[in-house]
């Protein structure tokens, strides 16, 4: 019997197309633990207990035996504050990993998805460079010249806070997409990180992975990709 | 918030622009927009006020002051910026609060002789517009004031309080154990030592639960004469612990939640007894430490340097005075008093942030990266994932994600969506054994010889966390998960053995990560692009249904050329099309091939699969071929 070769599946090979294009830009891509505690997922990143900001994020808690409270990370950004207490400014990461969220699910949403987070640290770093950076990238993982665009938006970890929306054309027209959520990091952050905000700022951004995937291959729902069905898997 | 555009309009003299323009400004100034409809003569725009100015903008002279700002025009008259006398003090009612530390201020006013009916007609309107029901112009009144500044009130009927020496009293403590309180719409609640409440000074009883409802001991109705309204600022992690405790989300937690300024409830006692009419027997205000105006400063440079822009010293300073901010200039420092009303603003990230929402976004230009001084390190996980996942699929093997969320483990969450994830998975063979028997019924029509799955993901034990990596398969000959996994552990170069069970082998990614070498370089295992242009085809919900088909053709003709032909023929119902069997007598070939038919839109029956094996068929034969 002639061998046919396998499939990767389609979000590992866009987590490799993402880790080449952001090498090319000089990111390191890290990565961190899936359980995280309540201080690095949330304290450290600005978004403080009992604040309405924990709000925008449905967390799942673990019954921990050990010391202090976990939960299933929210968001790749608790790795934006392991990695600066590490390793210092400069930073120019990539994390692409899972998160978390405590929702329904539905054919746009899942509770356990893939996230592409981004931090550039420097004496320098402004919101044109955030702009130069998501551009570069976006046209090159759709594969034509992409332009963005920024809206004020809010997230706790930044500030000033910016909503991204992509154009993108598709057979069905162009149209311009909410993507994601950046801005500049917030000084708390910083400092939290170990790093000093009067001498280093930087920007952040985060994007979920599985939308980027439904958006370029038309696929209908998000479920698919966790369904272990090859189906799916060997279309790519 | 749901914004009534009538009511925007009634802050400003000249005529707003409509609508859709306003929605506009404010997406791409200020704050997403829900939706614009039209309510009878009004619309209604739903603003979405995220948690930082929710503490000023979940009322419309928020927005108002939003789009003055924004399209630089003055507001006829700031409710916020009128001269309130709260006086005289009321020599009847009594205020003590037990406990500062949760409620910083304390404001009512007494008002008698009101007559209770409905409210003016402007008024109803209005709230109707936003969704508000109209109860009576009392209580409409106290409604209308939070939409219209944010602060929530509340009004008590003076005479169902105890009397004492001619007087009544408030008392703000927290509650008692097992203390129980009926609330407006009939609903009892027990409340306790966590819970703040407004009570009766004289007799104890509580009149509401502090900062998030109201009462039904003192509550309005139509022989209310006497009234106690009060407008109050209590601390916002109490509100939100009770409001969730309780689970009773209201207009007022919501807004107390976000910290709205302590100083707006003497212009919220104003504007309510304007509305209300009656005469005002006197005021009382317990606010022992005002909290202070803090200026913030910032230098052109600064705000340059974050947006990456260009704007000069004189730019910025009309964004400022747009804002109506008080402010001093030194240099290129800006030195910002920020309005009571906008607590948001502490530092001056906050006011670069304003600076560039209002000069505009669209302004802001790409710039490049600066290069940096060394190459990025290379990710060992990364790299070696991407070597299993090349090994792995060049043997023929397909790589799956299944749920780390499952129904065992050894890690328990709390408060799980369903019974089905209620652990983290400490394991990838049930999951890959799962996805092993869903694809098993699909052999035919992914048109695989077997089944050959594998995953590299996270599973979480009682030591922690680690990657694991899971082969399953369903052939037991040489394409096994013993053997592949065997030969994969192999070409990595350790010793470490996968544990199998079965027909899934699984084994520690992070164990075996410990005992290779670290790579210099991605090598070839940086790629693009290599899905980019593939476009999904949805998957079927309806069953799939399998015919073979035999020939004898000429040794010149090849099964390519067959395919082509069957493929040809068999239309838009063939899903999978594969060539299974060939062998050569007689100068002839035999070819066999396996049809895997599936419609999008039902479940197909023998006679259309048949009419269509029968066109296949005929063409076939009508090509010389010798169908068996």
């Amino acid at each position: 019997m002639e061998l046919k070769k396998g499939h990767r599946h389609p979000l590992s090979s866009a987590i490799a197309e993402i880790n080449a294009i952001f090498y090319e830009m000089g990111f390191e891509t890290v990565s961190g633990p899936e359980i995280e505690d309540e201080w690095h997922n949330f304290d450290a990143l600005n978004v403080p207990k009992d604040h309405p900001a924990r709000d925008m994020q449905d967390t799942f808690w673990l019954k921990s035996p050990k010391s202090g409270e976990k939960l299933l990370r929210t968001h790749t950004s608790p790795v934006q504050i392991r990695y600066m207490k590490e390793h210092g400014a400069p930073v120019r990461i990539i994390v692409p990993g899972k998160v978390y969220r405590n929702e329904a699910t539905d054919a746009t949403h899942e509770a356990e998805f893939h996230q592409l987070e981004g931090l550039v640290i420097d004496k320098t770093i402004t919101l044109g460079h955030l702009k130069w950076t998501l551009e570069t990238f976006f046209s090159k993982f759709f594969g034509t010249h992409t332009t963005i665009r920024f809206r004020p938006g809010y997230f706790p970890f930044v500030e000033p806070g910016v909503e991204v929306d992509v154009e993108y054309t598709s057979s069905k027209g162009t149209k311009w997409l909410e993507l994601l959520g950046a801005g500049m990091v917030h000084p708390s952050v910083l400092k939290n990180g170990g790093i000093d905000p009067d001498t280093y700022q930087g920007f952040a951004f985060g994007v979920g992975i599985e939308r980027l995937l439904l958006i370029r291959h038309e696929i209908d729902d998000i479920r698919l990709f966790l369904s272990g069905d090859l189906r799916l898997v060997n279309q790519f | 918030m749901k914004v009534s555009y009538e009511w925007l309009q009634s802050y400003f003299d000249e005529k707003l622009p409509s609508p859709d323009e306003i929605a506009r400004v404010l997406t791409f100034h200020a704050f997403e927009i829900e939706g614009v409809e039209t309510i009878g003569s009004d619309t209604v725009i739903a603003v979405d006020v995220l948690p930082n100015r929710s503490s000023d903008c979940l009322s419309h002279r928020g927005i108002a002051r939003e789009l003055a700002t924004l399209l630089s025009l003055s507001l006829v008259d700031d409710p916020l910026k009128r001269e309130v006398h709260a006086v005289p003090d009321s020599n009847v009612l009594e205020v003590v609060v037990d406990n500062p530390e949760l409620c910083l201020r304390f404001s009512a006013v007494v008002v008698n002789n009101v007559s209770v009916g409905p409210s003016p007609e402007w008024l109803r309107k209005r709230l109707e517009a936003i969704g508000q029901k109209s109860i009576n112009n009392i209580v409409d009144a106290t409604n209308y004031v939070m939409f219209d500044l944010g602060q929530p009130l509340h009004a008590f009927d003076r005479d169902k309080l105890a009397e004492h020496d001619g007087g009544v009293a408030i008392t703000v403590r927290v509650g008692k154990k097992n203390e129980r309180i009926t609330i407006l719409s009939g609903e009892e609640y027990e409340v306790g030592e966590n819970n703040l409440l407004i009570t009766d000074g004289n007799s104890g009883a509580p009149l509401g639960i502090a900062g998030v409802k109201g009462g039904a001991r003192a509550a309005i109705d139509e022989n209310t004469t006497n009234l106690i309204i009060e407008a109050a600022h209590f601390n916002y992690v109490s509100v939100r612990k009770t409001s969730q405790a309780l689970k009773l989300m209201t207009d007022a937690s919501i807004r107390f939640q976000n910290e709205p300024s302590p100083e707006l409830t003497r212009y919220a006692l104003a504007e309510v007894v304007t509305l209300l009419g009656g005469e005002i027997e006197g005021f009382v205000d317990q606010y022992p430490e005002p909290t202070a105006l803090k200026p913030v400063s910032v230098s052109v440079r600064e705000v340059n340097r974050f947006l990456g822009t260009d704007i000069s010293h004189v730019r910025i300073e009309n964004i400022i005075k747009r804002f109506n901010f008080i402010y001093k200039t030194d240099g290129d420092v800006f030195t910002v008093v920020p309005p009571f009303e906008r607590t948001d603003l502490s530092i001056k990230e906050d006011i670069i942030e304003e600076v560039g929402r209002v000069y505009g976004y669209e302004h802001i230009v790409s710039s490049v990266l600066p290069p940096r001084s060394r190459m990025p390190a290379i990710n060992k996980k990364f790299y070696y994932a991407e070597k299993i996942r090349r090994f792995l699929t060049d043997l023929g093997f397909s790589e799956v994600y299944t749920h780390a969320l499952v129904g065992s483990g050894d890690v328990e969450l709390v408060n799980a969506l369903s019974a089905d994830c209620l652990f983290l998975r400490n394991t990838l063979t049930n999951t890959l054994q799962e996805s092993l028997k869903r694809n098993n019924h699909n052999t035919e029509l992914l048109g695989l010889p077997y089944i050959g799955i594998f995953e590299i993901g996270t599973v979480f034990t009682t030591d922690g966390e680690h990657t694991s990596l899971g082969i399953a398969s369903s052939d037991s000959g040489e394409n096994s998960a013993e053997n592949i996994c065997a030969k994969l552990l192999i070409n990595l170069g350790t010793n470490i053995k996968g544990i199998c069970v079965d027909g899934v082998c699984e084994v520690s990614l992070s164990t075996v990560l410990e005992g290779l070498p670290n790579p210099e370089s991605y090598d070839q295992f940086l790629i693009t692009n290599v899905i980019q242009g593939t476009k999904f085809i949805p998957i079927s919900p309806y069953p799939f249904v399998l015919r073979d088909i035999a020939l004898w053709v000429p040794e010149s003709v090849s099964g390519e050329d067959v395919l082509v032909t069957i493929k040809k023929e068999a239309g838009e119902l063939l899903h999978t099309l594969r060539q299974f069997d060939e062998y050569k007598k007689d100068g002839r070939v035999s070819y066999a091939f396996r049809l895997v038919f599936q419609s999008y839109e039902k479940t197909l029956t023998d006679e259309e699969v048949g009419e269509v094996m029968k066109k296949i068929e005929t063409t076939l034969h009508d090509r010389g071929f010798e169908v068996r």
